[in-house]
């Protein structure tokens, strides 16, 4: 099993060694928007809520309908899986993971808790100003919570700790636009997962070992190469399933993997301003993507800078924002005659019926199917 | 068990070809999850077939399928030149053969039923539905498959069979005794689907009229062929109007056998489907023949 | 009264000008001279000040095309989802936009096509991601009337800005209408509409406290149902609104004094959460035939701001009754200039109009407060499955209305605007059970 997976895996027992470690408090996070540098200012870890593919046999009674990863969260929390957890937070965004976070301080009403508001219109002159008031409101809080003051120093240091990291998470990611790539789309996805629950300056330390690695190793042979789009994702079978078919999926646009760590904070004097700006013009996930509509775009230029053959639409059941995107984003892929494969994931990633999916729209690709319209690669 | 949801076995065989003649022999083996077929072609023309219940155990039920499909003939399995495995239980199919896809198998078969006129194939199996939108002789073009929730696929309608005790080959036809179809059974999952076409029978106080035995399977399959129509809509790229279908249309797999579906879904799509000389059950064992050779 | 009924009931006079005001909503939004676009008609107060312009929310559509014409509904939801909306859509969505994508209404006549679109952020995303479809569709202007949130108690600090930000918005909506469509705003309107909304919440706020306080109900939840949109969803002239809920006011106060009951055979009350299944609306009947009258939900009494408990024991509105210069809107704001206006339709909550529904979605156990002021005995709680602000904390409202003693039933659908996955018969059976379990019978029919 590859390291990161293992770090995935391990998250639990991490975050609970790290917290033994350093004395230091834990706080875990479910939305997207989540502006982890400030809480890392604080000498906080922020840890990334993911689902586990398990039964929902707790959230049952709390919960009706909600996409799999809300039910999920919940379930754990309620099994005690989180017990290690000092407080939890979200922002304004998804309602399921909203219901996720409210049932869960209902059923845990001791945690330490914060709610912050992130304007769905990002773009107004306004919206900055909002956020920063909101990060504002979130910094002091934590400050009473921690007994610490969040000084400028403080800040420019998680600033920079983080950007270092996206940083090294995009020089890795980069190196799938080769035609022959030495890392495949599995070991990537792990690696995101994995950053998202690590303390970001001992991840660093493994990410720049890693790429040094990298440079050692024999390039994976030219497969079909696969784009993946759609809900948020807490483990990498289906990219391994890909891999398996002989595909590699070179690029993603999910909320737990490019979009993570695509864009940087622009260091200012103001440093809760450069964090507002950073989180409002990050690539936006359907719920923030309401006034400009720069998804769909952002989707094609990602599937025409990593030259891939065709896309892999994977959307929870129960996600109405990527439902409600569909529209949008099939309309565009149609008219660009970019070859897709539609399909929901539950809990589980039924095998042989995704096998069945997936391998036919592989040979479809294959097949060069695309070539009616004459730019298209065929692929042997 | 009963047998009201099985559709009734059956094996051909050419009755004027001579296997020995042929310079190319190819067999395919479609082992789905309700049925298995096995199909022998003779420089590409079909020699023999059989098609049969899926037990248990798809390696068993493949083996019999060949056997039957051999069965009267002297041929063996070793006079096989090439062979194609394809379906849900293709990786249990106990002979050297090669897999190939479904979609590939139907879009192949599909050529081979309905000839060139053909341009959506839509495959109603038993546990999955798939429409294929062709271009050239047989390349596929664009792939949709059904939703998970299985109202709409072959396994439903056995089920609904059993519990109406209405064999296979009749609820279809019975169905489309009704003058206007009622409003369909609003469920997708098929366990509470069929549960829902149950108690249609019931609490008619709901109703200005009962409804009819014809009417309770007209409002099942009339559900059934409306979320067909969903998957077969999803290869058009419209922005105004209502669902056409690309090019002439032919439906495989076993629901093809049950015009109560079918002759909805052409209502819908104001088409009339291509018709085959060919049992539609065969399409994915002949295409994985074709392929295969 | 017929033998073995307990109250006086008769029917309802309000009804004809109900029917009549509908009818003139419908007229108006069939005019072709004017302007036609997508936004939450609910709140946007401001599109009564351009005289040529419509604005339509698809919720009002969606309910009625499920009711009206199921085959269309079936239809348009097929056209739907063959363009790649999710089966987790809701209903009203789905029943309104297939419209758009089968270029007709339910009627056969050619579909209103939008020309502009207000999207609206709503505690529900599935509302939020509406009108952003008609943007899909076809290019055309967008705006964004923004809406914030946070939780706990009021923080003037965290308003500031976020009033701000709203006020920005929404004088971008108004101004680039103007410029775009070159259409004047009419602010003394605009005002007036304000105004008219305060008038009718009071009205709407008596209407819930009679229906709360009086056994036997004057009004049902099927009868509110039949009017609350009037000048809400369903925009007509703010002096025939006015008078509207005036005379429905005064009518069922009547009836409130002299014990004019909705349902004369009122036994059990019993409230619900969230919209009904609009296709399917004689559960009420049914269940009024065992002398259970529904008193309606936190959402049917929107208008009123939601219902509370003084300290001394009587209930009212969630804000004060005056019908002017009341919180949202405060007298003393200043009415000089358009940001003005603006401001004064916001008032000074950041989070106003949703307050109501952080209530329901922070504190489920406020439903227990709710079926407490409505003297309610059990609740009949839908789970939408596609209705994700349909159906959020229902399961924790139930554990907590068990938790208090109130007799609870759930049932499944997939929205209210959709008769996908609700068997009636099952559901008809449940009915029957809990009724059993009651240990009521049923009555004459």
């Amino acid at each position: 099993m590859d390291q990161f997976k293992q770090l995935v895996e391990n998250r639990h027992a991490y975050a609970q060694s790290w917290k033994a470690r350093t004395g230091g408090k834990v706080l875990g996070w479910y939305e997207p928007y989540f502006p982890e540098e400030l809480a890392y200012a604080a000498g906080i870890l922020p840890v990334r809520l993911l689902a586990r593919h398990e039964p929902d046999d707790r959230s049952e009674k709390w919960m009706y309908a909600a996409c799999y990863p809300a039910r999920d969260i919940l379930n754990q929390f309620l099994k005690g899986r989180y017990d290690y957890l000092d407080g939890m937070v979200t922002v304004e965004g998804c309602q399921w993971m909203y219901h996720a976070f409210e049932s869960t301080l209902r059923s845990r009403p001791e945690f330490w808790n914060h709610y912050l508001f992130l304007p769905d219109y990002t773009d107004a002159p306004t919206s900055k100003t909002v956020l920063r008031s909101e990060l504002q409101v979130f910094q002091e809080k934590l400050e009473a919570w921690t007994g610490r003051t969040v000084t400028d120093a403080d800040l420019d240091w998680a600033i920079e700790v983080y950007n270092k990291n996206r940083l090294l998470l995009r020089q890795i990611y980069e190196l799938r636009r080769a035609q022959e790539p030495v890392i495949l789309g599995s070991e990537m996805m792990h690696l995101i997962l994995a950053d998202q629950v690590m303390d970001k300056a001992e991840m660093n330390e493994i990410l720049e070992r890693f790429l040094e690695e990298l440079e050692q190793r024999t390039p994976h042979r030219d497969c079909i190469r696969l784009m993946l789009i759609g809900s948020e994702t807490s483990d990498a079978a289906l990219e391994e399933m890909a891999e398996s078919l002989g595909a590699n999926v070179v690029v993603d646009e999910l909320d737990t993997g490019s979009s993570y760590f695509w864009n940087n904070v622009l260091p200012q004097k103001d440093r809760l301003m450069a964090l507002a700006l950073r989180y409002l013009g990050r690539p936006h996930n359907p719920i923030k993507d309401n006034n400009w509509r720069r998804r769909p775009q952002h989707i094609f230029e990602l599937y025409e800078d990593f030259s891939a053959d065709g896309v892999i639409i994977a959307k929870q059941i129960y996600c109405h924002l990527h439902g409600t995107d569909n529209y949008a984003v099939w309309k565009l892929l149609r008219e660009r005659n970019i070859p897709y494969l539609f399909f929901e994931r539950d809990t589980t990633l039924p095998e042989e019926e995704t096998r069945l999916r997936l391998e036919s729209f592989l040979t479809v690709v294959r097949q060069g199917a695309t070539h009616v319209c004459g730019w298209h690669k065929t692929l042997a | 068990m009963s047998k009201y949801g099985i559709w009734p076995e059956c094996v051909w065989r050419s009755p004027e070809m001579n296997w020995r003649a042929a310079r190319r022999i190819t067999a395919g083996i479609d082992a789905g999850t309700t049925s298995t077929q096995a199909a022998v072609l003779c420089d590409g023309a079909l020699f023999s077939y059989a098609s049969l219940a899926t037990g248990v155990d798809f390696n068993r039920s493949a083996t019999l399928a060949m056997e039957r499909a051999l069965e009267g003939t002297d041929m063996t399995v070793a006079d096989i030149h090439a062979m194609g495995r394809t379906g849900w239980g293709s990786a249990n199919v106990p002979f050297p053969a090669q897999h190939i896809d479904e979609v590939q198998c139907h879009a192949k078969g599909g050529r081979f039923l309905f000839g060139p006129e053909v341009h959506t194939v839509v495959d109603l199996g038993g546990q999955t539905c798939k429409a294929i939108r062709l271009f050239d002789w047989d390349r596929v073009r664009d792939i949709m498959m059904n939703d998970k929730c299985a109202t709409g696929m072959g396994r439903s309608i056995e089920r609904l069979c059993e519990l109406l005790e209405i064999p296979i080959t009749e609820i279809g036809p019975r169905s489309l005794e009704v003058q206007t179809d009622p409003e369909p059974v609003s469920t997708t999952c098929f366990a509470f689907a069929n549960t829902e076409t149950m108690g249609l029978f019931g609490r008619p106080e709901f109703r200005a009229e009962p409804l009819s035995e014809a009417e309770v399977y007209a409002s099942h399959l009339f559900a059934v062929a409306w979320r067909i129509l969903g998957t077969i809509g999803k290869l058009q790229p419209l922005d105004v109007g209502d669902i056409q279908v690309y090019g002439a249309l032919g439906f495989t797999g076993g629901l093809a056998k049950n015009p109560g579906i079918t002759r909805r879904i052409e209502r819908e799509l104001k088409v009339t489907a291509l018709e085959s000389r060919y049992d539609p059950m065969l399409a994915g064992a002949i295409g994985a023949a074709l392929l295969a050779g | 009264m017929s033998q073995g009924q307990r109250w006086k009931t008769r029917p309802l006079e309000f009804w004809a000008k109900a029917k009549e005001l509908r009818a003139d909503w419908q007229k108006s939004i069939e005019k072709q001279d004017k302007v036609v676009g997508q936004g939450n008609t609910g709140f946007a107060d401001w599109s009564a000040a351009f005289p040529a312009i419509t604005v339509i929310e698809d919720n009002p559509a969606g309910a009625m095309i499920s009711h009206k014409n199921p085959p269309f509904a079936r239809k348009s939801r097929l056209a739907c989802e063959i363009r790649g909306w999710g089966r987790e859509i809701c209903g009203y969505h789905n029943n309104c936009w297939g419209g758009q994508f089968l270029g007709c209404q339910d009627d056969g006549t050619p579909f209103p096509y939008r020309r502009f679109v207000v999207p609206f952020p709503c505690v529900c995303d599935s509302h939020g991601k509406r009108g952003q479809q008609c943007r899909d569709f076809e290019a055309m202007p967008q705006w964004m009337a923004d809406q914030c949130i946070y939780f706990g108690p009021r923080d003037a600090r965290r308003d500031e800005p976020m009033l701000e930000h709203k006020t920005w918005c929404q004088l971008k909506v108004v101004n680039d209408i103007e410029r775009i469509f070159g259409q004047p705003l009419d602010e003394e309107e605009y005002i007036r509409q304000l105004d008219t909304v305060s008038v009718v919440r009071a009205y709407a706020q008596e209407i819930s406290v009679l229906m709360a306080q009086t056994i036997p109900t004057p009004l049902s939840v099927k009868d509110l149902y039949s009017v609350y949109t009037i000048g809400g969803l369903t925009k007509v002239n703010p002096d025939d609104t006015i008078a509207f809920w005036k005379l429905v006011r005064d009518e069922v106060k009547w009836r409130a004094d002299n014990q004019i009951a909705a349902v004369g055979n009122e036994r059990f009350r019993w409230i619900e959460a969230h919209p009904p299944s609009w296709h399917m609306l004689k559960y009420y009947r049914y269940l009024e035939k065992f002398g259970a009258v529904c008193l309606g939900s936190q959402y049917s009494h929107m208008m009123s701001g939601g219902l509370q408990r003084r300290e001394d024991g009587t209930i009212s509105g969630n804000w004060e009754l005056e019908p002017k210069g009341t919180a949202p809107y405060p007298a003393d704001t200043p009415l000089a200039t358009r940001e003005d206006i603006v401001r004064y339709s916001f008032g000074p909550d950041a989070r106003y109009p949703y307050t109501f529904k952080i209530d329901e979605y922070l504190y489920p156990d406020k439903i227990v407060e709710f079926a407490g002021m409505m003297q309610a005995d059990g609740a009949l709680l839908g789970l939408w499955r596609c209705g994700v602000g349909c159906t959020m904390t229902r399961k924790e409202q139930a554990m907590r209305l068990r938790d208090a003693g109130y007799q609870v039933l759930l049932y499944e659908g997939s929205q209210p605007g959709d008769r996908t996955d609700l068997d009636e018969k099952q559901f008809f059976d449940r009915l029957d059970g809990w009724m059993e379990s009651l240990g009521l019978e049923r009555l004459e029919d």
